[in-house]
């Protein structure tokens, strides 16, 4: 956006430092998935569909963007968006993990593949990636 | 005259007809009314799934009326998880492997994007500034939230240009909350650059 009204230029993009760089995920405490397994599934049933409407129809999601984010419309329209994946490749996550190992920012031994869960997903996707579903069992 | 045996059959039929109303009505509501889940959302444009499950309707079709709410800083957004405040929350992957390292039982269970070939999130520099390629960085003026995300992204960014963090000026907290403070402060000068 800075870009559009001319203040910056990017010097460097996340994909062009680490390629595929992970933002974020959604995350549950652990006690709210044990005690609400099928609305967790619910969520995410809806949230697949969202993916899948961004990636087909993204004009048009994109018009949603003004009324939650108070951004004006027309920066909305051709903000760069994420590339939205329900299930990250593990390696890629255990790569940037080890970024930050080797950077000293965090230790070595988080357990990471213990934070994600996959299992409240649509069942075929399970299958993609590397599934720490697999991993656990 | 009703019998004594007529009357206590009309008595109840009438009982049995004031209790069971309401109780049909709530049946039926209870049956239309979906179970509410809500999920912190920080009004960026990266929370767009969640918009747009909103707006087309996924998240009721898929039986479940999600609610969004606003709420700033990720350790606020997951003290209201872990207190059960809110059901759901982003976060990111820095942060999640900070919280394996506490053990704090929290899952991630979909990510929520990441970077691709258009991307334009990363270091930006002042328009006017002197800086052209990550080889060229030696003294920049850096502002960036301090996140172990930033600072992976930033030191990684700099040993590609064959820096490392003490050859710049890094800013720690300069993390303006909308564009236009970014804007501003590039125009200014104080800054040359921000990882937005």
């Amino acid at each position: 956006m800075l870009e559009s009204h001319g203040a910056s230029r990017i010097l460097a993009s996340f994909h062009d430092i680490v390629p595929n760089w992970i933002f974020a995920g959604l995350y549950f405490s652990d006690d709210y998935l044990k005690e609400n397994p099928e609305l967790t599934q619910k969520v995410l049933n809806g949230m697949v569909k969202s993916f899948e409407f961004i990636r087909t129809n993204e004009e048009e999601a994109r018009k949603f963007l003004p009324k939650y984010t108070k951004v004006e419309e027309d920066l909305c329209m051709i903000a760069a968006l994420r590339e939205y994946s329900p299930i990250e490749p593990m390696d890629h996550i255990l790569t940037q993990k080890q970024l930050m190992v080797d950077y000293g920012f965090i230790k070595n031994e988080a357990p990471i593949e213990k934070m994600i869960d996959y299992s409240f997903l649509p069942q075929e996707l399970k299958t993609l990636g590397h599934s720490s579903v697999e991993d656990k069992q | 005259m009703f019998c004594r045996k007529t009357r206590k059959v009309i008595a109840l039929l009438v009982a049995t007809l004031f209790i069971s109303v309401p109780t049909v009505v709530l049946a039926t509501e209870s049956s239309t009314e979906l179970p509410t889940v809500k999920i912190v959302y920080w009004r960026s444009i990266d929370d767009l799934p969640l918009y747009v499950g909103v707006e087309k309707g996924y998240f009721k079709e898929a039986g479940v009326n999600v609610e969004l709410e606003y709420i700033k800083g990720e350790p606020n957004v997951l003290a209201a998880v872990l207190r059960g405040d809110v059901s759901a929350g982003v976060i990111s992957l820095a942060s999640l492997i900070k919280l394996a390292e506490k053990k704090v039982p929290v899952k991630v269970v979909i990510w929520m994007g990441h970077a691709h070939e258009k991307t334009k999130c990363g270091i930006h520099v002042g328009g006017q500034t002197k800086y052209k390629t990550l080889q060229d960085v030696k003294g920049m003026r850096l502002a960036t939230s301090g996140s172990i995300n930033s600072k992976t992204m930033l030191t990684h960014a700099l040993a590609k240009g064959g820096y490392t963090i003490k050859d710049i000026h890094p800013l720690w907290g300069g993390d303006p909350d909308n564009p236009m403070q970014y804007e501003a402060a590039l125009r200014s000068g104080g800054v040359d650059a921000f990882i937005v």
